[in-house]
């Protein structure tokens, strides 16, 4: 994986693609390298996370941006020129990942979609969603369309007192207590983690640059905040 | 013994892990008649249970546990067909191959429909509209830009992005961008050799 990661920032600078900027919500500029970089970490977060995280939307769209840009550029270089070849992968190498982020976030919404249905439906207003409005309507057609199926197929033809399922009973939650590596990326003062009884808790201090196999409920928090990233 | 057929329907799922079996309509209609007959008598037994009679309290209760598990067992066939069928759309793409089609049944057909147009939808808004992006290629990390192909059946000619037109003929090596054979790998027509 570090090789991997230092090929695409080597080329990027290399190849004069780091002078594209792309902008954040916070008006910060990320160089390109930076953004690939960002969206590798978030890619293997979502990755090893037992349950979806926030979706990164502007880096998804900044950077298909830059691989449509990095394309038409592509255009005007014949094809046996040995940066083609270069730039072709790398549009490539960026492609699987934002492809791959995707997936996996598709994949999970599949999993837990009563959990996170029920979720949005008791999300307040100002609280920030766990899925895009697209995933949302993906979603809810296919929680639909399941429904649908199921009772064309089955629940019509049944006794009239035993046509609806609870779904509620059904869904399956993320495991929170599931256990993953971390690495700290700056000082977290008082984790809490439990202490082995079902009570109690110890605060645990995390350096910077430490690794540690924790309790995924423990730095949930801390993952939001980009303190710490999953290995 | 009540349930048998249920089970049985469930058993078939478990042993056919691989590929899915063909739909047991004559199961589902079995599970559905024995749930009917089953209903009926508890109908018959509660209401005289009601008048009076309190002797026929457990049979209607042992008829009501084998109607719940007749049910589970009817959802748990469906709702696993369902799964692989989804399965099969990001294996295969948006067309089935023939003999899976023969496998499935009407409103199965119609979900994985509604599924495949689902998902379409979702992977157009993905980018602002002006650029879609294929969610089911690019399934491994790219080592190369090429790969040598073996055509395995005869697929008559193929245009490649760049404009090149390929013949497929059955045996015949190619070296070709991996992008455009992945759905063809996916399919069966072409083949990966290194």
């Amino acid at each position: 994986m570090a090789s991997y990661s230092g090929n695409l920032t080597q080329l990027s600078d290399l190849f004069g693609t780091a002078d594209t900027i792309s902008e954040t919500e916070d008006a910060e500029f990320l160089s390109a390298s930076e953004a690939v970089k960002k969206l590798e970490e978030s890619w293997l977060n979502e990755m090893l996370a037992p349950e979806l995280l926030s979706p990164q939307t502007e880096l998804v769209d900044c950077l298909l941006e830059q691989t449509k840009n990095m394309e038409e550029n592509l255009m005007a270089i014949s094809k046996s020129d040995f940066r083609f070849a270069l730039h072709r992968m790398e549009v490539e190498r960026i492609r699987y990942v934002v492809t791959s982020y995707l997936r996996i976030r598709l994949e999970k919404i599949e999993k837990f979609l009563g959990y996170l249905l029920n979720n949005e439906n008791k999300r307040q207003r100002n609280e920030p969603s766990l899925l895009t409005e697209d995933e949302l309507k993906f979603a809810q057609e296919l929680n639909s369309n399941t429904e649908t199926h199921l009772k064309t197929l089955g629940l019509r033809h049944m006794p009239t007192n035993m046509r609806e399922i609870n779904t509620q009973k059904f869904i399956t939650t993320p495991n929170r207590d599931s256990y993953v590596f971390v690495c700290v990326k700056d000082d977290a003062p008082s984790v809490l983690v439990s202490d082995g009884t079902s009570e109690g808790e110890i605060e645990v201090e995390l350096l910077k640059n430490s690794q540690h196999l924790l309790p995924y409920r423990s730095i949930s928090s801390l993952l939001q905040n980009n303190t710490v990233n999953l290995l | 013994m009540f349930a048998q057929k249920g089970v049985e329907l469930v058993q078939e799922l478990e042993r056919a892990r691989d590929f899915l079996p063909p739909f047991n309509e004559d199961g589902v209609r079995q599970v559905l008649e024995e749930m009917r007959a089953l209903f009926e008598e508890n109908q018959r037994d509660a209401s005289s249970a009601v008048a009076g009679e309190s002797e026929y309290i457990t049979s209607v209760h042992i008829r009501h546990c084998a109607l719940e598990r007749n049910k589970r067992c009817l959802m748990a066939y469906l709702y696993n067909r369902l799964e692989r069928i989804k399965e099969h759309r990001w294996h295969f793409g948006s067309v089935l191959p023939s003999d899976i089609k023969a496998n499935i049944c009407e409103p199965e057909a119609q979900f994985f429909i509604k599924y495949s147009k689902s998902l379409a939808a979702y992977m157009k808004s993905i980018g602002e509209g002006s650029y879609s992006l294929d969610l089911t290629q690019n399934l491994k990390p790219p080592k190369n830009l090429y790969i040598q192909v073996k055509c395995t059946t005869e697929f008559g000619e193929f245009e490649t992005e760049d404009g090149d037109i390929v013949v497929l003929k059955k045996n015949s090596l190619h070296l070709l961008p991996r992008v455009q054979c992945e759905l063809l790998i996916a399919q069966g027509i072409l083949e990966h050799v290194s």
